[in-house]
């Protein structure tokens, strides 16, 4: 049987002239048509995409919003100013109406910005940007500067300040000026002494110092590159620290800082403008008649207030006093207007604060329907902050496809939303696992986390968003800056992720260095000598926005590098060692077993020991050490005094309970505990240490991974602030280690 | 029969050219400066109303 051969007429044989086959072909003719109309709306598609690269080309090429146009006002332009109806608020319209004839803006920035098409508040039914392609170019004033007829003429900055218009319409209000510092509070800092504590002083943004006590509770700060407590306080020493706190008439916080809840007492504040809470309820139920709208102002005092207002309410200056007030707060003072010359948005913008970040312990746990209402909240958050962070990324779209540098504020800002939803949802997320049996630790751990995404999280979102100072600068121009030895600044710099160096142990410690963002995350770089090499590790960190609060894991899982596996296998507190003596934790007892051990780990960690620890080791190396007569005690010297009151071979009235580091919460090496010693020396072990200060632990033994340096005994010249920060430090990197006795303190950033 | 066959495939067709082309996934509602300008305006406005929602979940946290 022969193979069938194909054929057509075979084909119609079998089939006959069947439909089915006809209808191939004329699907073919289809096909192809489709094909041809395919052709035809990509070349459409095409041309409109190139249509519309032309347009934004042409905008940029618009006059800024400053100059005058002639374009006519839009349909919408709402009327004049409306009387508010809030009559019982002394700074009311009535307050501002006499500042409306008294100038214009200063120079060729005097006209408003008219690039909203709604007047007063937030409007709603304003129309999609989509909509308003018909509006007018922003500077919607007749040439000759002055505003038109109907729309109120606003005044310029108060006198020291200057306006700084960008293209959005948004202008900076930037005053000039020393801040002047409120003095410490002696009484506070004495009554901290007093009970025990441990005055500490950290910067405010303004640059001011702020004071706070420090109890001792328990645990050590660790740590080269990133600092853990070794182990957190205790309940029970939380409470310790805030009754404390209130019997030295201060007022005790807790604080979530290095992966732990710390208490610590501050100087009850006499604050300067009231809540603004009490305000904005007051408004809310003005306003509930509807038609109303609530609205932020300013008072005669430069504090925020609430007012119900009319929806066509027409705000028309910000309050001198809020410039001076936000000046004064270390803020630039943003405003913008609508179409109308009306202020829209007046708000005081600055860099959050991790230091003012605290709670007082909730007094009780909520129950089901609390938590209920407030998962909802939370729910809200979550949807409301993705909303803004697809919002954010769009506009940083747009600046892409224009070229601008811009680009990178925006996306910043859109990952700083996303990582504020991820926040939320981690708080969400908590609140579910421990729902049935919620803690008052609990509480204070999510309220804590809400304080930080209000007065940190959020602020530094408004601030890379519209902020001219130089730290944004830098963001978006690329370009870096050196934080020295400021752990502050770097803190600061990796929430908004800004290209800093940070150097957290001076110029012979380890380096870290923050190059910029890529595929929305911040990139951290760090290196650290570890021998006689020097190990490295990236990190691409996901949620930097909230700055480090543990490096274990808001760091550590994002990186890769022979560090990060040093780290991975020691924990954050690794870092030290020396070559063919030891690594690590064993540097605590081999670098005092022999002269000839005590002079390689000189010679490794230099002067990143503290003095008492250096001096202990000069002398063992030069053999002048009281104990290099005996061998047999050679590893217990010099003997670090953390250890004296655990190893349980002295009398108990030995120890001097100032001379003992509290802090030092680990257990003593096993040798350590060898018969014999205590006999020996009959507990006079503290040579050749010198006394400590009474005020808090002055020696502490090298540590492993604390750089050996110790958290209050900070080396010559460095000095600590805020705790444990290190003073700024020019930063030489890459120079051979020297002592930092020499070293100058540099008080501020920009001078390093 | 074959008019609704051709219909049907010339949609098709034209779906999946629209979406390879990418004028779905990329239709960005900010194409202006003045819409950039209306959208950092809106966010800056709206995290107004975020701090606002955080005020009111401290408070209720007691």
């Amino acid at each position: 049987m022969q193979p069938a051969r194909f054929s057509w007429n075979h084909v119609n044989f079998i089939y006959g002239p069947n439909p089915k086959f006809t209808m191939l072909n004329k699907a073919a003719k289809n096909i192809f048509i489709l094909f041809a109309a395919a052709v035809l709306i990509l070349s459409v598609s095409f041309a409109q995409s190139d249509e519309g690269e032309l347009k934004e080309g042409s905008i940029e090429q618009a006059p800024p919003p400053s100059e005058p146009s002639n374009d006519p006002a839009p349909e919408n332009s709402e009327p004049p100013p409306q009387e508010t109806i809030d009559s019982d608020e002394g700074q009311d319209a009535s307050g501002e109406e006499q500042h409306d004839e008294t100038g214009t803006i200063d120079g060729s920035e005097g006209t408003p910005d008219s690039s909203d098409a709604e007047t007063g508040g937030h409007d709603e039914n304003a129309p999609l940007p989509e909509e308003n392609q018909n509006r007018p170019p922003e500077g919607n004033f007749p040439p000759d500067g002055q505003p038109p007829q109907g729309q109120p003429e606003h005044r310029g900055p108060p006198p020291g300040c200057r306006e700084e218009r960008d293209e959005t319409g948004f202008v900076r209000v930037v005053c000039e000026g020393v801040v002047s510092c409120p003095p410490l509070p002696k009484d506070g800092i004495d009554a901290c002494r007093n009970g025990g504590g441990v005055p500490q002083f950290s910067k405010s943004p303004n640059g001011c110092e702020t004071f706070y006590c420090q109890f001792e509770q328990g645990g050590q700060l660790q740590g080269q590159l990133f600092k853990k407590y070794d182990q957190c306080p205790s309940r029970e020493q939380i409470d310790t620290t805030l009754k404390s706190c209130e019997s030295s008439g201060l007022k005790g916080v807790v604080r979530q800082e290095n992966g732990c809840g710390v208490a610590s007492c501050i100087q009850q504040q006499q604050n300067t403008c009231p809540g603004t809470q009490e305000s904005r309820a007051r408004a809310e139920n003005e306003c509930s008649s509807g038609g109303l709208n609530i609205m932020k102002d300013f008072d005669q005092n430069g504090c925020i207030f609430y007012r119900c207002t009319q929806q066509n309410y027409c705000r028309q200056n910000v309050e001198d006093a809020a410039y001076g007030k936000c000046h004064q707060d270390g803020g630039e003072m943003i405003v913008k207007r609508d179409n109308n010359g009306c202020v829209r948005f007046a708000e005081c913008v600055r860099a959050g604060d991790a230091n003012d970040v605290y709670v007082e312990r909730p007094s009780g746990v909520p129950d089901s329907t609390e938590v209920l209402s407030i998962a909802f909240k939370l729910e809200k958050l979550v949807v409301e902050l993705d909303k803004l962070s697809k919002q954010a990324d769009d506009v940083a779209d747009y600046y892409k496809s224009t070229g601008s540098k811009d680009e990178n504020r925006f996306r910043r800002v859109a990952d700083m939303f996303e990582s504020a939803k991820g926040s939320v949802q981690d708080i969400k997320d908590k609140m579910k696992e421990r729902l049935d049996d919620l803690t008052i630790e609990d509480m204070t751990e999510i309220k804590h986390d809400i304080k930080y995404l209000k007065d940190v999280a959020i602020k530094d979102i408004v601030y890379v968003m519209l902020s001219s100072s130089d730290e944004v600068d830098n963001i978006v121009s690329g370009t870096g800056s050196d934080c020295g030895t400021d752990e502050r600044c770097f803190d600061k710099a990796i929430r908004i992720c800004s290209p800093v160096k940070f150097l957290p142990e001076g110029r012979s410690g380890p380096a870290v260095e923050i190059t910029g963002l890529e595929d929305n995350k911040c990139i951290l770089q760090a290196t650290m000598a570890q021998g006689s090499e020097s190990l490295s590790m990236t990190c691409r960190i996901e949620k930097y926005s909230l700055g480090i609060r543990d490096p274990e894991t808001d760091v550590l899982p994002y990186c890769e590098g022979p560090l990060y596996e040093m780290m991975k296998q020691e924990g954050v507190q690794a870092g030290g060692a020396v070559e063919g003596v030891c690594q690590g934790e064993d540097c605590k007892q081999a670098c005092f077993e022999n002269a000839e051990n005590a002079k390689k780990c000189l010679d490794t960690f230099g002067d990143r020991l503290p003095p008492e620890a250096r001096q202990g080791l000069t002398a063992l190396a030069e053999g002048r050490s009281q104990f290099q007569y005996n061998n047999q005690y050679d590893q217990y010297q010099p003997i670090p005094q953390d250890y004296r009151s655990d190893q349980g071979t002295a009398r108990d009235d030995e120890f001097r309970s100032d001379l003992q580091d509290q802090q030092f919460g680990r257990p003593p090496p096993e040798n350590f505990r060898q018969p014999g010693f205590n006999d020996e020396f009959g507990g006079n072990y503290r040579e050749p240490f010198r006394p400590v200060d009474s005020r808090g632990p002055g020696m502490q033994y090298p540590v492993q991974g604390d750089n050996f340096r110790p958290i209050n005994n900070p080396a010559p010249g460095q000095g600590f602030e805020g705790g444990n920060f290190g003073q700024p430090q020019p930063p030489i990197v890459g120079e051979p280690s020297q002592p930092a006795v020499s070293e100058p303190v540099i008080e501020e950033q920009g001078d390093i | 029969m074959m008019n609704v066959k051709s219909a049907f495939m010339l949609l098709v067709a034209l779906s999946s050219l629209v979406f390879m082309s990418g004028c779905v996934g990329n239709d960005s509602p900010v194409k202006t400066q003045e819409q950039a300008s209306e959208a950092v305006d809106d966010i800056a406005t709206d995290v107004e109303g975020l701090q606002n929602t955080l005020d009111d979940i401290d408070t209720d946290l007691g």
